[in-house]
């Protein structure tokens, strides 16, 4: 293959590793708003001012 | 001092010690199923190359909740992860993207946002919805209040039907609207 | 009072040998005691690069004096409380212990006499000294009013 075609090829794995780290990396730090059930009861506690 | 509070504007904020330090940033807003109380953050670390930490934030551990950081005195105000989310097999669901259905089995639209009533202890009070057709026609989101118990699981959300009638496309008027809404569930049971 | 900017450049010079020793680059402050506690130097004449607020004979328009070179240390001693880059203060964020930013501090007002810090200087707001709380790698923290 010639040059260019190499070049291409090293480029768009490149691209590919990139994206596929930003997607991993979005999935893993994605917050959202979590319903949970409490394992035991609470008092109401204090908190912030 | 209370203030109404968009729960994903909370997500990606830096919680920061009183020295001056980003240890953390804000991953998940944790609240009770049944109260609505909320119960803390889930937390990420900072940094595009970070994941999620085994450290966790207690509501009752915040200094402050300001408009750009999370305040806490120091990194002891951080616990585990498990004393502030309890385990999946217990009906653990993100909220958004779920489905609102009223008592009366109306499909009312698709949570967009989740409303916090911030104060020392923080509550649910709201949802921020993608109304349904059925909801509205012409306003695409819209702010529908919830009762003190709320009625929650992985597949929908349930809110009593007289919510219907203080859904509000106006959030400065949206703590009113909350009020008045639990005023008329007092009223009327 | 003087600000930051106006005495970044200013030289230290030794009343031993009536030569500069240093010229003033950094400003490093204490958050307990709100007051400068070491300036930053550099073209030092010796080995380090800090000099201890409390060690110097005079901070004057002109000039800082000094005893003599010897006083000037190096802020990377072992058990040094000194960490440059936390107690850096102007370029930092402002941010109040109710987690509102306020801006970035572009100056600092002090007092040459003490070393007490006046006033937290951004483009939109002057805050008290006294309101400091802490200085860290992200933020300065302040009181909120």
């Amino acid at each position: 293959m010639s040059w260019w075609a190499w070049l291409a090829v090293v480029l768009v794995a490149v691209a590919i590793i990139v994206v596929g780290f930003l997607v991993v990396q979005a999935r893993r730090r994605g917050g959202g708003v979590i319903a949970t059930a409490r394992r035991k009861s609470r008092k109401n506690r204090g908190g912030p001012q | 001092m209370s203030v109404l509070v968009r729960a994903r504007e909370l997500i990606g904020r830096p919680v920061v010690t009183l020295d001056g330090d980003d240890i953390a940033q804000v991953k998940d807003l944790v609240f009770d199923n049944v109260s609505g109380q909320v119960d803390g953050f889930t937390l990420n670390g900072r940094g595009a190359f970070a994941g999620p930490l085994p450290e966790a934030l207690a509501w009752e551990a915040v200094y402050s909740c300001g408009p750009d950081a999370v305040m806490i005195r120091d990194r002891h105000a951080l616990t585990l992860r498990d004393s502030v989310v309890t385990h999946p097999d217990m009906s653990e669901a993100d909220v958004l993207g779920s489905r609102v259905i009223s008592e009366g089995g109306r499909d009312l639209g698709q949570v967009v946002d989740v409303i916090v009533l911030v104060a020392s202890v923080a509550d649910v009070v709201g949802y921020e919805i993608e109304s349904s057709p059925e909801l509205s026609t012409d306003r695409r989101h819209l702010l529908i209040p919830l009762p003190d118990t709320l009625s929650v699981s992985g597949e929908a959300l349930i809110v009593p039907e007289a919510a219907i009638e203080f859904v509000s496309g106006d959030f400065a008027e949206f703590g009113a609207a909350v009020e008045a809404f639990r005023a008329r569930l007092r009223a009327t049971t | 009072m003087t600000l930051f900017s106006e005495a970044t450049g200013r030289p230290v010079i030794s009343t031993e040998s009536a030569r500069t020793v240093g010229v003033i680059a950094g400003f490093i402050i204490g958050t307990t005691s709100k007051r400068i506690i070491a300036l930053r130097l550099s073209k030092t004449t010796v080995d380090g690069d800090t000099l201890r607020w409390d060690d110097l004979t005079a901070f004057g328009p002109d000039a800082v004096t000094v005893p003599s070179e010897a006083i000037i240390v190096s802020a990377r001693e072992p058990a040094s409380e000194l960490s440059v880059e936390e107690a850096e203060v102007v370029g930092k964020r402002l941010l109040t212990d109710a987690g509102a930013e306020l801006g970035i501090v572009d100056d600092v007002e002090f007092d040459p006499a003490t070393g007490a810090l006046q006033h937290l200087i951004t483009a939109a707001d002057r805050v008290a000294g006294d309101r400091l709380i802490g200085c860290g790698k992200y933020a300065v923290i302040v009181h909120a009013v």
